[in-house]
């Protein structure tokens, strides 16, 4: 009697479970859509992204789109128990790019939406590695960074938007002695150091994607010897970085957060501030009227060095192991159309990575519209190693008076020692005999 | 099973009684324990060990690669510097925890006025959320005492301590021991109280 009720409560448990795993795997809602799980968790574009999605979901019948915004390492987390979502948008970096490494998202080559990326945003995808044979992730959104300034303080001292190292030097020297400050430093937040000082200091020095490459050929045999290396090539653009982080800087700059840099330079208290264009909407905040424009870190004296620092906000990536991969690549070509997209990159100051797509129309990134269109960008230094390389903290080392040769050569170690482990990825493709 | 129990019987009853089938009680509060623990702790941990020897991230294909992981992890300074800055700062706070707690509980036991107010507001710390305590040190470390150097003019006071590359680990112990120093006090005064007056 006990075994039989025992196992007729087995029966009805393992029943419940099916049924709920069942409607769990088959995705179907009640009217016969098909619901497919889409993860965006850009915070401020949430709301756009959720009207946009209401927007598909009423424009057809036959998929249902779940917008899922719980963040990256709640993604990370599902891959792993092979769960994935079924298409997502996110920040493209080293972490994402690890799905892309070991060929865990599906080929989009075939998609229109691929068609009509711009083809020169290939190479910067692939510089976080690639799936050999495969289109595994295409750029959505595309965001622009360099120096942000106040166009008002330019005005009233006359000076012009500096295009050499020497004519930087100049407009630094010409406002120090009218009595402001040049740049304003924010070095307690790592980060601020890494992105701004860091990167657009490389940026404007040496091309970015050639010296990755090399150091990744270069392996672990990168160091005092090696062709490549951070203590040889980044040593004049750190030299440089910390001249004007020592000498043209406020004298509290190592006690200054970002949200201090944001208030501090809303109210004018420095003619140049090394941020991206997210701090536009924080300064507008205090400021709303503020002129502000941005400009590439000149840091030769090559005009023909100018770039801007560029990092793919978005990307759009369906997963191998989706179940809804139709589905969600029907949604794929709806994100692209081009007035959704261009729509997106207009409400988030980002630009859109289609061929012959406009340029946004805010007067604050005006400044880096040719540099974008004639492709004369570069992704940060610092977002192009392994997070076990702490750059950010090493940066920020270096502006608050460490030795930068030290810095440097420690970097080169991580660098060979991360290259022992794995090799590095490239933008070129992979040799077969890997 | 027979010859078993013709031992038993045989046997004196201490002896008995210890080859008895233990109460089944104690299994009902050992093996969930037993089995949470090898489930959540135990087979992970020897899953991660088995991955220690492997490139794996977690996903996709994966191969062995010996010893790599562990060669590249013992070559790394960091690791080293980390450990030694870990055992150092330890040290630090554990020393001046007890110092200051051990003072702060003698003064507290004397006889002195407005004893129960001052012990409450030294314990204070104890009940503040630790992300409370780390704003406002944040903020202090940051803004007022820097103010405070620039408005006294003494230069020292004037950048940072949290900036100061060298120095910085100073700040932490201050606000680790500040926030451990009410616990140690506590115990050291229910110590000295339980002292007999005449000794």
């Amino acid at each position: 009697m006990s075994s039989k009720s025992s196992r007729a409560v087995r029966i009805a448990a393992s029943a419940a479970v099916l049924s709920l795993l069942g409607s769990a795997l088959v995705g179907c809602s009640s009217d016969g859509r098909e619901t497919i799980r889409f993860t965006f968790s850009k915070r401020e574009a949430i709301e756009f992204m959720t009207k946009l999605v209401a927007d598909y979901n009423a424009s057809q019948d036959d998929v249902r789109v779940e917008i899922d915004t719980s963040g990256v390492d709640v993604v990370s987390a599902s891959f792993v128990r092979g769960n994935p979502p079924d298409i997502m948008l996110a920040n493209y970096n080293y972490e994402v790019a690890r799905f892309v490494q070991r060929c865990a998202l599906s080929d989009l080559g075939g998609t229109d939406a691929a068609k009509s990326v711009r083809e020169d945003l290939q190479p910067l995808m692939e510089q976080y590695g690639s799936c050999e044979g495969r289109t595994s992730a295409l750029p959505y959104s595309v965001m622009a960074a360099s120096v942000i300034y106040n166009k008002q303080i330019f005005d009233e001292q006359g000076l012009e938007v500096p295009r050499t190292w020497d004519e930087l030097l100049q407009v630094a020297d010409q406002l120090k002695e009218a009595g402001i400050t040049p740049f304003y430093g924010t070095f307690k937040d790592d980060w601020t150091v890494g992105q701004g000082w860091y990167d657009y200091s490389v940026g404007g020095s040496l091309d970015v994607l050639d010296f990755f490459d090399a150091l990744a050929k270069e392996g672990t045999e990168v160091g005092p010897e090696s062709e490549v290396s951070f203590q040889k090539d980044f040593a004049e653009p750190m030299d440089r970085m910390l001249t004007l982080a020592t000498d043209y800087t406020n004298d509290d700059a190592p006690s200054r957060g970002y949200g201090d840099g944001n208030l501090a330079f809303s109210k004018g208290e420095a003619a140049m501030y090394l941020q991206g264009p997210w701090a536009f909407s924080e300064i507008a905040k205090t400021a709303p009227d503020l002129e502000l424009g941005t400009f590439p870190l000149p840091m030769t004296d090559d005009p023909d060095d100018l770039a801007v620092r560029v990092n793919m906000d978005l990307a759009a990536m369906i997963p191998e192991e989706s179940r809804h991969k139709e589905a969600a690549r029907d949604f794929l070509e709806y994100l692209y159309q081009p007035e959704h997209i261009e729509e997106y990159n207009a409400s988030q100051l980002g630009f859109t990575p289609l061929e012959d797509a406009a340029a946004p129309d805010d007067p604050r990134i005006e400044g880096m519209i040719e540099y974008y269109d004639e492709a004369r960008i570069y992704q940060g230094p610092s977002v192009l190693v392994p997070k076990t390389i702490p750059v950010f903290n090493y940066a920020q080392a270096m502006v608050l008076g460490s030795d930068p040769d030290d810095i440097l050569r420690t970097m080169d170690a991580d660098w060979a020692r991360i290259a022992f482990r794995a090799p590095a990825p490239t933008s070129q493709t992979k040799e077969s005999a890997e | 099973m027979s010859t078993t129990s013709t031992i038993i019987t045989q046997g004196d009853r201490t002896r008995r009684r210890s080859h008895r089938r233990v109460e089944p009680i104690y299994y009902f509060f050992l093996v969930p324990t037993l089995v949470l623990f090898t489930l959540a702790i135990t087979v992970p941990g020897v899953i991660g060990i088995f991955f220690s020897f492997t490139d794996s991230i977690g996903l996709g294909d994966w191969s062995f690669n010996g010893l790599t992981n562990y060669i590249a992890m013992f070559s790394d300074p960091a690791i080293l510097q980390s450990y030694l800055f870990t055992f150092g700062f330890s040290i630090a706070t554990v020393i001046v925890v007890n110092i200051v707690a051990f003072l702060l509980a003698v003064g507290l036991t004397s006889r002195i006025r407005f004893k129960t107010g001052l012990r409450t507001i030294f314990v204070i710390p104890m009940v503040i959320s630790g992300i409370i305590i780390a704003y406002v040190f944040n903020f202090l470390f940051s803004n007022s005492i820097p103010a405070a150097g620039a408005a006294t003019g003494i230069e020292w006071l004037q950048t940072s301590l949290l900036a100061n590359p060298d120095l910085a680990w100073v700040a932490i112990v201050i606000v680790t021991a500040l926030q451990a120093i009410p616990g140690t006090m506590l115990i050291y005064i229910a110590g000295l109280l339980s002292v007999p007056g005449d000794v």
